[in-house]
């Protein structure tokens, strides 16, 4: 025992030597919770929208009031360019345009449809298909509240024209703040980022420099090696996932409903399979750029597998079969479960069942590669 | 004669990358190995959403537009429950991920009202799919819904008709947004990795010195050690290309040649940014660790790989902007999508051509501090 804690003091002593390295293990991530935590915002806002009005009536312009009090969009009014309105969309002005038809006023109170067109740069399908669902749903209200208006003018008329209003509830997360689900998935990019790399790094740093022979020859047992190696950084993580999670209740008022304790103790087990990642990963690299390169490989898969920027119901099965084996899944899920919903033990069990069994898999197959590599 | 001191600098480092295979052939394999997952794995269309349904009204109207939203694409009815408390509690055990609940005068208040609520909730914990799912849902409600009630009613429908045309994207599929989008991101992570250890490793082994005392030039250094570089990371790029274009059938509507000319001013930033960070730093561990917080999370949620730009607050937005994927993925995408040519995005290669000269300039002056002793001692 006495042996790994040499090991241990030996690497944090040269992790806190070198103030960049602190700087980089504490300092960044705050940067990056603080900038990314307010960066994203999955409703689509500020779009740009061109507007042709060829009929300039006061009932063409009300519609384009519509559009310009919504939030959604951003108006801009040009001159009719004819047939050359594809090129303002190529150019990336815009990503819809709005052609309100001469006759617009005109066939509305003639009863005859007047068809509005709209064109679209499909080119981010989901952008584009949600701001047709606002337009669709702003020219649906103007429809409706003219009617309503003329039907309070002319009571005779029979009333056909029907309004159905979905009023929207939205559970755990009511204004749907990006912040409170982005930083949970932050927190965990970085938690892995830390206990993975570094692991393998300290490990690839020594094979590097010809001292893991040094090590190995020494009366430590490579599972000696592999404690003192992994603990240090398994304590940077957790010290990191605390300073987060702090930032995260004190600055962005996340509400933690659920158990601290027992976020630290599901942290626990999902660290051990990245810990036990940086050594497999120590095992397969020579170089420090090559575990780089199969850090970032796997960094990569677990964060677009995981769940954090793209939903898994949406992915092929196959690939949903996949992301069981992502660790991250299960702690993202973990921390939105525990931040925003206060669910205990019992829900998330399966969660933790699934980091554990993962874990002593990944952890005693790197362990057994590491020996193997070391007789 | 400048020349001649970059080559053999650039051939040296050649030999480093050819003598270690192993690093090759990450480098190729693992850029392959994540388009095929992603381009399958990305995607936000909405499909068969599971929805509990509520309907407390139980008349032709509420019958009417369930039946319109079970007939939809995007949403599947897995289960119509005899009350609210019931749909609260497949909520809660996240067997559906949004719930309809029609009040008991729906029908009612639509006939006298010529309007009525209809209830939805959603579970927002994950707030992505959720923001989707919403306006999915409204939009469906809103207006096929309000047009079959007043049609039910004998109206005349709306009274005002959309015509929309899609343009670049016609089908509307997320694959065409989001390859040309990976490229980028691996182009970036990839050259930034790539030149992060390579001053570093010069450090480490105490080699630096030889380069200090050696005639040449911080500029010829900085050449000579991102040449080999962008050749290699040239060629990844190149086939990751030709793999969205050929296997996931990413239209390549503009000129190819557009792209490999454009491919190298940006591979040239990304190559920079890392050697920029080998030059700040004193080992190889630092500059891995520096290199990959710098680009990773950022280049994924500031650059409109996923989020429209425009999206983002716009103070972060200037963040976004010196992010050289920002641009970069405007052009990609212009070309692969809309045939667009220099003319359609000049802004974005001059803030490319900008950005490249900024960081290369840095680097250069962060190495010829070292040269002359000024810098911090390594």
């Amino acid at each position: 025992m006495r042996g790994v804690l040499h090991i241990v003091r030996k690497e944090l002593i040269q992790v806190f030597r070198d103030p960049n390295m602190l700087r980089i293990i504490f300092l960044m991530p705050l940067f990056q919770l603080f900038v990314l935590g307010y960066a994203i915002n999955f409703d689509v806002k500020n779009v740009g929208l061109l507007v042709i009005d060829r009929d300039g009536s006061s009932a063409s312009r009300s519609l384009v009031d519509r559009f310009r009090e919504s939030e959604h969009f951003i108006v801009k009014e040009i001159a009719d360019p004819g047939s050359g309105i594809e090129r303002h969309l190529r150019r990336g002005e815009a990503i819809l345009a709005l052609v309100v038809p001469e006759h617009f006023a005109r066939d509305l109170e003639t009863g005859k449809s007047p068809e509005v067109g709209i064109l679209v740069d499909g080119t981010n399908s989901n952008t584009a298909g949600i701001a047709l669902g606002y337009c669709s749903r702003i020219m649906y209200r103007f429809m409706s509240d003219r009617a309503a208006q003329a039907e309070a003018r002319h009571p005779a008329i029979r009333r056909n024209v029907r309004l159905i209003e979905p009023e929207t509830r939205i559970w755990y997360n009511p204004e749907l703040k990006s912040v409170y689900f982005m930083i949970p998935g932050i927190v965990a990019i970085l938690l892995t980022v830390i206990t993975m790399l570094l692991t393998g790094l300290a490990i690839v740093k020594e094979r590097e420099a010809g001292t893991l022979e040094q090590l190995l020859v020494t009366p430590l047992k490579p599972w000696q090696i592999i404690a003192g190696k992994t603990i240090p950084f398994a304590m940077l993580g957790l010290a990191e996932l605390a300073l987060a999670t702090t930032i995260g209740v004190l600055w962005f008022k996340i509400p933690v409903v659920g158990n601290i304790g027992l976020l630290a103790l599901l942290a626990l087990t999902f660290i051990l399979t990245t810990l036990g990642l940086g050594v497999f990963i120590s095992t397969m690299a020579g170089t420090q750029q090559q575990a780089l390169f199969i850090t970032w490989f796997f960094l990569q898969m677990f964060v677009l597998l995981s769940g954090i920027f793209y939903p898994i119901e949406n992915m092929p099965r196959a690939v949903q079969a996949i992301t069981l084996i992502n660790p991250l899944r299960y702690f993202v899920a973990i921390n939105r479960e525990i931040f925003l919903k206060g669910g205990g033990l019992g829900v998330l069990w399966p969660e933790l069942r699934s980091l554990l069994v993962i874990g002593v898999c990944v952890f005693t197959f790197a362990t057994l590669r590491f020996h193997r590599r070391a007789g | 004669m400048k020349g001649s001191r970059i080559v053999p600098i650039a051939r040296k480092e050649f030999k480093h990358i050819l003598r270690d295979p192993r690093s090759l052939w990450i480098i190729f394999m693992l850029p392959n190995v994540m388009m095929f997952l992603f381009g399958y794995a990305i995607n936000l269309d909405i499909k068969d959403v599971r929805l509990g349904v509520c309907d407390l009204s139980r008349t032709p109207q509420s019958r009417d537009l369930i039946d319109a939203i079970d007939a939809s694409s995007y949403f599947s009815i897995v289960e119509r429950c005899e009350s609210p408390e019931r749909t609260e509690a497949l909520f809660e055990r996240r067997l559906i991920r949004a719930g309809i609940i029609f009040p008991r005068d729906f029908a009612r208040e639509l006939e006298r009202d010529g309007r009525s609520t209809v209830g939805i909730v959603i579970d927002g914990s994950d707030a992505n799919s959720a923001s989707i799912v919403q306006n999915y849902l409204e939009t469906l409600i809103a207006t096929r819904g309000s047009a079959r009630a007043g049609a039910l009613a004998g109206g005349a429908g709306p009274g005002i008709s959309i015509r929309p045309t899609v343009f670049y994207n016609p089908m509307m599929e997320s694959t065409n947004f989001i390859v040309p989008g990976l490229v980028a991101v691996v182009m970036m992570m990839l050259g930034a990795l790539l030149t992060s250890v390579t001053i570093a490793r010069e450090k480490e082994t105490g080699t630096m010195e030889q380069i200090l005392v050696s005639p040449v030039r911080p500029y010829e250094v900085i050449a000579g050690k991102v040449l080999p570089y962008l050749v290699l990371a040239f060629a990844v790029a190149m086939m990751i290309v030709t793999v969205g274009h050929f296997w996931f059938k990413v239209p390549m509507v503009g000129s190819p040649l557009y792209l490999m000319l454009f491919s190298v001013i940006f591979l040239f930033t990304a190559l920079a940014l890392g050697l920029l960070v080998s030059t700040l730093v004193s080992t190889q561990q630092i500059a891995i660790m520096l290199s990959l917080m710098l680009t990773l999370l950022p280049t994924i949620m500031l650059s409109g790989f996923i989020f429209p730009v425009a999206s983002i607050p716009r103070v972060l937005q200037f963040i976004s902007y010196i992010i050289p994927a920002t641009h970069f993925l405007v052009i990609i995408r212009g070309v692969m999508l809309k045939g667009s040519g220099p003319a359609d995005f000049w802004p974005q290669i001059a803030a490319l051509v900008a950005i490249g000269f900024v960081l290369t300039a840095l680097a250069a002056k962060r190495f010829s501090m070292k040269l002359s002793g000024k810098g911090a001692g390594s």
